[in-house]
């Protein structure tokens, strides 16, 4: 009787153990998936907000440590709080495109790799992560005054794809803990080869390319409602540069000594001739007021010239560098920065440059519309290769922001003391 | 009374002799028809708005180089004097009419021309393939085609501009009438490259239905060999367009994706069927992805990181179609290659 009982309680106390251990067992290997879990959803950005720097996922930081300097700074005036340095490398990370806001230096900007909307602010040095929807892949990004954005990438079958988003104005605050937005937004029609939008983020002129051959060019909203067919062209190669009033300079794709021409195509469809008959030539209108850059490519050379009305006389600068490289201020000065490069392009520039073949090193100048002078304005330091594109100034002038080409990070410089 | 008679009879005489030798000398001045001996050319032919135009009076009768010439612009004498036969003036502006006469003093002969300026602008491209947010223009190879498109800037004063439905283009290439893609209307047209390293001069003559207003421009547009560039297709960044892959590169990770793209290719996309793609790493053939193929994925986890990769591509049916590269990539992640290890730049 006793040995029975002696059995059963051993039997018993090694059911316990191996219970115990079972148990023990399961949540060791329960919380090893759930911190799996959480890398990834950190990595997409998803649940809690990430403050800057940290959580972003075992394989998005990573890349990005990956990158010289990840989110880093030029220059020894670090660390949040402070003022950003002169010349401020925003994001390491390539970036689709950026804008500033309305009045302010605060510059938003999306990620190429995941379509998030961050801030930068150059007073504090803060970086704020505004959305956190996943959209891989983007290629480009518009950004409007009020912080809407159009997110421009490919599908899987090869398709361009457009999406707009209106992001609300009473968005995060600058508190980098703050929780990241889902961005709200709808599809605009596939494969739009050119857009441009209004500075006040209302409507936007698109050219989609038509089935019949050609494209067809239109006017929206950001979100695509209210759709105007306002242009038909049997040519699909064009850009489309905005200027006031929801108009945009229509300026044939440029190509080194081949002859190209630049319109004024207006919301009502209305289609002016702007410049024309000039080899690889391309156009940045201001605007307001009428004034263009107009730059040429021939024989090897750049030139640029300036028209400070539709009807008056060119007049050439006396720099060498592309539209592309160019930014017009506001205000009532005729004043434009364009970045220049330090030596002479070969031939074929355009051709190599945008297929991203070369990549010059550039100082930013300021030419002064009205007298047809330029001065240079900031050389960077020796150990700093920047090929300047897709610049833009903000309200106030103290800051211009632009990407660099050769890596698509994204730099700020303020351009006052 | 006889001698009255006789006076009266050898005035009258007088008089009709006189008149014989005189009339002959009038006639001499104003034979019928005579001013179509006088003609006025005009170069260039279709002058633009606000361009010289240089103007030249010749005649089959008259002796111009002995003749006071006046020449007149709206009615203001702009040259005269002895043997002036040439003169120029400035066309007006568009939709405006300048009319120019030439008279030999006198009022012996005299003609006159319209100038009525017009500006003719040819738009072209190719449809040879470029990735998407390519920024320049697509540029034709043999075996590709190229779209023209003449905008016409046909005005009468005080009236719009002509439609360019109104409008007879008619298209040349190298002088030679292209009779499909001209015709009343046809202010598009699409037309084969030039061959293959050559150079072709396309030009358009445009007259107004009515014959009135008429112009003409023309545009040199060479061939181009199609440019195979390499790019990294990243992960998370997705093909790297901004960044190609130049002789020799350095890539961060141990194992990359690559997508070739054959700009200005007679090909719809990159992934065209009637594109071939030869891919060699280290002279060793890979055989490419029916439905991916300008990508390669290169795994340099277990060699040295060095791979060295050739592209030769084709078009199956464009003969003319040809292009190469030749790339020496780096990968600085890579392992070492130890002892055992197979050749690791096998497609994956």
């Amino acid at each position: 009787m006793l040995a029975t009982t002696r059995i059963v309680q051993f039997l018993l106390a090694a059911l316990i153990v191996v219970l115990l251990g079972g148990l023990a067992g399961w949540y060791f290997f329960v919380q090893k998936q759930i911190d799996t879990t959480e890398r990834n959803d950190d990595a997409r950005s998803f649940g809690s907000a990430p403050s800057f720097g940290e959580r972003l996922g075992s394989t998005y930081q990573n890349l990005v440590e990956g990158l010289a300097g990840g989110f880093g700074q030029v220059g020894t005036e670090t660390g949040e709080g402070r003022p950003a340095p002169k010349l401020w490398r925003v994001s390491a990370a390539p970036v689709a495109g950026m804008g500033f806001m309305a009045s302010s230096s605060l510059l938003y900007f999306a990620e190429r790799a995941t379509g998030n909307v961050l801030r930068a602010d150059p007073l504090t040095t803060t970086i704020s992560r505004l959305t956190n929807t996943l959209l891989p892949k983007v290629h480009e990004a518009v950004f409007a005054e009020n912080g809407s954005v159009i997110l421009r990438s490919l599908s899987e079958n090869g398709s361009i794809t457009t999406f707009a988003a209106e992001l609300a104005t009473t968005t995060a605050s600058l508190d980098a803990a703050a929780t990241p937005l889902a961005l709200d937004g709808v599809y605009l029609p596939e494969n739009i080869i050119a857009l441009s939008a209004e500075r006040g983020g209302k409507r936007v002129m698109y050219l989609v390319e038509s089935p019949a051959g050609g494209v067809v060019g239109a006017t929206a909203t950001w979100t695509g409602k209210e759709q105007k067919r306002i242009f038909d062209s049997t040519l699909s190669g064009w850009r489309l540069v905005s200027t006031e009033g929801g108009s945009a300079a229509l300026v044939q794709k440029a190509s080194d000594d081949v002859a190209g021409y630049a319109f004024l195509l207006q919301p009502s469809g209305t289609l002016t001739p702007l410049v024309g008959n000039l080899p690889g030539l391309n156009v940045l209108p201001r605007t307001s007021g009428g004034a263009f850059l107009y730059s040429v490519s021939s024989g090897g050379a750049l030139s640029l010239f300036v028209q400070t009305s539709p009807s008056a006389t060119p007049v050439r600068l006396p720099i060498r560098t592309l539209t592309d490289k160019c930014v017009w201020a506001r205000g009532s000065e005729l004043l434009a920065y364009c970045a220049v490069p330090q030596s002479t392009p070969g031939s074929d520039f355009l051709r190599d440059w945008y297929r991203g073949i070369i990549h010059t090193t550039d100082a930013l100048w300021a030419i002064h519309a009205s007298s047809g002078t330029a001065e240079i304005l900031f050389t960077p330091p020796s150990d700093t290769t920047l090929d300047i594109r897709e610049l833009k100034v903000d309200d106030s002038g103290s800051y211009v922001t632009f990407v660099n080409g050769a890596d698509r990070s994204l730099w700020l410089l303020r351009i006052t003391e | 009374m006889m001698q009255g008679m006789q006076y009266r009879i050898s005035s009258v005489a007088l008089f009709l002799t006189i008149a014989f030798f005189a009339l002959p000398a009038h006639a001499q001045y104003n034979i019928p028809d005579a001013s179509a001996a006088l003609s006025i050319s005009l170069s260039p032919t279709y002058p633009q708005p606000g361009q010289t135009v240089n103007l030249s009076l010749s005649s089959t009768l008259y002796d111009l180089g002995e003749s006071v010439v006046v020449w007149r612009a709206n009615g203001r004498v702009i040259a005269e004097g002895e043997g002036v036969t040439e003169t120029r003036v400035t066309a007006g502006e568009r939709g405006t009419i300048t009319t120019v006469s030439a008279a030999i003093a006198g009022g012996v002969a005299s003609t006159e021309v319209s100038i009525r300026p017009t500006e003719i602008s040819i738009l072209w491209e190719s449809d040879s393939h470029t990735p998407p947010f390519f920024s320049g223009r697509a540029l034709p190879s043999a075996g590709t085609s190229v779209k023209l498109h003449a905008i016409t800037y046909f005005a009468e004063p005080g009236k719009a501009e002509i439609s360019p439905n109104n409008i007879i283009f008619t298209w040349k290439r190298n002088g030679g009438t292209l009779r499909d893609v001209s015709g009343r209307g046809k202010a598009s047209a699409t037309i084969d490259a030039p061959y293959l390293f050559g150079a072709d001069t396309i030009s358009v003559e445009a007259v107004s239905a009515d014959g009135t207003i008429a112009g003409s421009a023309s545009v040199r547009i060479p061939s181009v060999e199609p440019l195979l560039t390499l790019y990294q297709r990243h992960p998370i960044f997705g093909t790297m367009y901004y960044s190609a892959l130049t002789g020799t590169s350095f890539v961060s990770e141990s194992e990359m994706s690559f997508s070739a793209e054959p700009y200005y290719a007679d090909a719809k996309t990159a992934r065209d069927p009637l594109l071939a793609y030869e891919w060699q790493v280290n002279s060793a053939a890979v055989t490419a992805d029916a439905t991916d193929p300008n990508t390669i994925t290169i795994d340099a986890s277990r060699s040295t990181g060095i791979a060295r990769i050739d592209l030769d591509l084709y078009h199956r049916t464009n003969l003319f179609l040809s292009g190469s590269g030749t790339w020496l990539i780096t990968f600085t992640r890579a392992g070492n290659g130890g002892a055992g290890s197979v050749d690791p730049f096998t497609r994956q």
